[in-house]
């Protein structure tokens, strides 16, 4: 083996074996944030916490007792202000940024801005499709339908799934329809009937309006009639919006008086969703099927 | 090669002063000047890993923003099925394990071995009461009323269609923050390991303290938007 220079060795008196680039060994000493310090971020979190928690609830309460709307920016901003300040006394104090070098701010603080760009460019997107022309405007659809995994795009059933399919109903709206189904079944066993027939159904769907305004009562909050409420079961069950006698005191009629007045009149076909964006192609009626009380009609943009 | 690994002298004993792993016998790695170097190194490393995981979640509040900006109803609706009382409890939860983990951090620059432990303790436990909360009182009851995500809801009183969207957003944020929950649990869970076993975090050497830390605070900053969000934005 041939001798190369590393192998001269040449004693340095001022070579430290344990420290070859003579940088000093050791810690300089990190910050060590106080015990007091750390005891004071957590009640100021704790503190914001309960702030904004107090500002929501009020503000519910400010819409509930004198009936006004407060405009919705007002609660994102508040919410997010004070999310935004606990996260800075988190990042500063008990993530320890403020006494840290600042390369790991400046890295925190680039992606911060990223997600800004994120946010700010996909809002002024979707916030301004109409700028340029009205067709592209971003129309919110009654969406939801759960076709889509069990179906192929042209329609055939792959069978992969075990969940019914909607019939490009949403699903919120199917599932309704399969609640008051289920109780118009058993309304109509106890009449010893197999299928059932009209006031079955009507029952059925007093009972679910019934359950679903209660819902309300329940929480303390004024029932406001559903827009998928069609036979307006708000009234007939005796539901007001203001009614002077109290939340508490909301009386019903009885279930037979609704049945009786029940119209004998078609069921709307709602939640057609062309997808999240709305191109229109879902509007079309040939793809509806019957639904279980068999008397369609579908209200949709395109035939109006 | 055999006769390398036959070489390799006994480990004292685990927890005994000359034990490698004990704080005072960790050196750093050849290409890094001093531990302050390999400190700060593995420090700025985790700071560029949470960056990645705030691009994560900023993914799911986009979509949250999206979806809000396109069905307003939907949203009302959905934050109404949702308990602030549950939400503010965890919250409180999660901020007072973010004081725990950061005085531990604390009692390992002191060489405090014992506060250590019990810090990481008190942080476990409120990992878990977050979970219990979360189980308890939210998935379960939710769940089992059929307010799942969304081709799976199958809860009838919906007040808008668009309800199972917020409940996809409402699972995915709160879930994928809940596997967070869980990853950093586990990591404390092995700094709590080798605190109790090694002793082998001290003044100069607690790295890994420092860095799990950082993360548990990462689950923190991320419910402190996520509850807003949810259940406070009505």
């Amino acid at each position: 083996m041939a001798h190369s220079i590393d192998d001269v060795h040449i004693p340095n008196p001022d070579f430290d074996p344990t420290d070859p680039h003579g940088t000093g060994q050791g810690h300089h000493g990190h910050h060590i944030i106080s015990a007091r310090t750390l005891m004071t971020i957590l009640l100021i979190l704790l503190f914001f916490t309960v702030l904004t928690v107090a500002l929501s609830r009020g503000e519910v309460w400010i819409q509930d007792t004198f009936d006004v709307i407060l405009p919705q920016w007002l609660n994102v901003i508040i919410a997010m202000s004070i999310a935004t300040v606990k996260a800075t006394l988190v990042c500063a104090y008990f993530m320890g940024l403020r006494f840290d070098k600042a390369l790991n701010s400046i890295i925190m603080l680039i992606c911060i801005a990223a997600v800004i760009c994120f946010l700010f460019f996909t809002a002024i997107d979707l916030g301004n499709r109409d700028a340029i022309s009205p067709l592209r405007a971003t129309v919110p659809t009654p969406g939801g339908t759960g076709e889509g995994l069990d179906k192929t795009r042209d329609g055939i059933s792959t069978a992969a799934s075990p969940r019914p399919t909607t019939n490009r109903m949403a699903i919120s709206d199917f599932r309704r329809l399969e609640r008051i189904n289920e109780l118009a079944m058993v309304e109509a066993a106890e009449h010893q009937r197999t299928e059932p027939n009209e006031a079955d159904i009507a029952a059925g769907e007093a009972e679910f309006w019934g359950h679903y305004y209660d819902d309300y009562v329940k929480k303390g909050k004024h029932p406001h009639r559903h827009e998928y409420d069609e036979h307006n079961y708000f009234e007939k069950l005796h539901y007001a919006h203001h009614d002077a006698s109290g939340i508490g005191s909301v009386s019903r009629t009885s279930l037979e008086n609704v049945y009786a007045s029940s119209p004998n009149h078609s069921r709307r076909l709602v939640g057609l969703t062309p997808g999240l964006f709305g191109d229109g192609s879902g509007h079309s009626d040939e793809g509806h099927a019957e639904d279980h009380a068999g008397d369609d009609h579908a209200e949709t943009d395109s035939d109006h | 090669m055999a006769t390398i690994d036959a070489q390799k002298p006994d480990l004292p004993a685990p927890g005994s002063k000359s034990h490698p792993l004990y704080w005072k016998n960790r050196g750093f790695a050849h290409h890094f000047r001093n531990a302050d170097e390999q400190f700060d190194a593995c420090k700025l490393g985790m700071w560029l890993f949470l960056t990645t995981e705030v691009l994560l979640f900023a993914g799911i509040f986009c979509a949250y923003a999206i979806f809000r900006m396109l069905y307003p109803e939907a949203w009302t609706a959905g934050s109404h099925h949702l308990d602030w009382r549950f939400g503010g409890l965890n919250t409180i939860v999660l901020l007072f394990s973010s004081w725990t983990v950061a005085s531990g951090v604390r009692a390992a620059q002191m060489g405090n071995n014992k506060a250590l432990i019990r810090n990481l303790i008190i942080t476990l436990i409120c990992a878990a009461l977050f979970v219990f909360i979360k189980l308890k009182f939210e998935y379960i009851p939710k769940l089992s009323m059929g307010k799942a995500p969304g081709t799976f809801f199958s809860y009838p009183y919906a007040h808008d269609p668009h309800e199972p969207l917020w409940w996809s957003i409402y699972y995915i944020g709160t879930g994928i923050h809940a596997l967070h929950v869980f990853i950093g649990a586990g990591l404390l869970i092995w700094v709590l390991v080798r605190a109790i076993r090694y002793e082998a975090y001290g003044p100069t050497e607690y790295t890994m303290v420092e860095t799990s830390a950082l993360y548990w605070h990462l689950v923190d900053l991320v419910w402190i938007f996520l509850f807003p969000l949810l259940y406070l934005i009505h």
